[in-house]
């Protein structure tokens, strides 16, 4: 049986999440480049410039940087970083 | 408490000074404080991050708290990145904005404004008081 002895508070779900961003794209890296030339094909024929498209979604992902999401429930506690 | 605020408040229980003027001379000080970098965030230094600190009572079993601290620097980029987002699409988010109510241009939406509103966001907070939650989203 999984339930709490009585008198006890039941089992906390910890999550403890430290992503290290500039790592975690250097790992990914070789399956990002083939995803990353996939994406500027697709936004050529939508009609954006690829270029400046790429561009900005990498600041945007490395703009992340600094994220920090905490929450303390009852039954939880989750913790996210990103560094 | 400091000399000068104490010395501001004497002069108004000795009826020196109207209530009014005390105030006036409260708030210059407090401004010239604020202007000689005394207080903390205070000045001329930027918010870096927005943060949502809520706190709330409700769902029964406890209390729950949720902490999120987001870079600015995220808002920038990606209101850069809706530059990806293809013209009919925009069209498309304009006509649902307007039937929500909400007249909104994606169009001006350009990187060069964005400055001009996080700069403003400096002095944003939001306070909700409910009877068991507890909202709060500032810059800092």
């Amino acid at each position: 049986m999984n339930a709490a002895p009585a008198g006890l508070a039941p089992p906390r779900r910890r999550v403890r999440l430290w992503i290290p961003l500039i790592l975690l794209l250097a790992l990914l890296s070789p399956l990002l480049i083939p995803v990353l030339a996939i994406l500027a094909v697709v936004l050529a024929a939508m009609g954006v410039n690829p270029g400046q498209a790429l561009r900005d979604l990498g600041r945007f992902v490395l703009a992340a940087r600094g994220t920090h999401i905490e929450v303390e429930a009852p039954g939880a506690s989750v913790v996210i970083t990103i560094i | 408490m400091s000399q000068d605020r104490l010395s501001v408040l004497t002069l108004l229980s000795e009826g020196k000074v109207t209530p009014q003027e005390a105030e006036r001379l409260l708030s210059a000080m407090e401004g010239g404080a604020g202007r000689t970098g005394g207080a903390p965030g205070g000045g001329a230094s930027k918010p870096k991050y927005l943060r949502v600190l809520v706190d709330t009572l409700e769902g029964g079993d406890g209390p729950t708290k949720v902490n999120v601290r987001v870079p600015l620097q995220l808002l920038r980029a990606g209101v850069r990145l809706s530059s990806i987002i293809p013209p009919l699409a925009r069209e498309r988010v304009n006509a649902a904005m307007a039937e929500n109510g909400v007249p909104f241009d994606i169009n001006a939406l350009k990187p060069e404004n964005i400055d001009e509103l996080i700069d403003q966001l400096n002095d944003l907070t939001v306070d909700v008081d409910k009877e068991h939650t507890k909202v709060r989203v500032f810059c800092e």
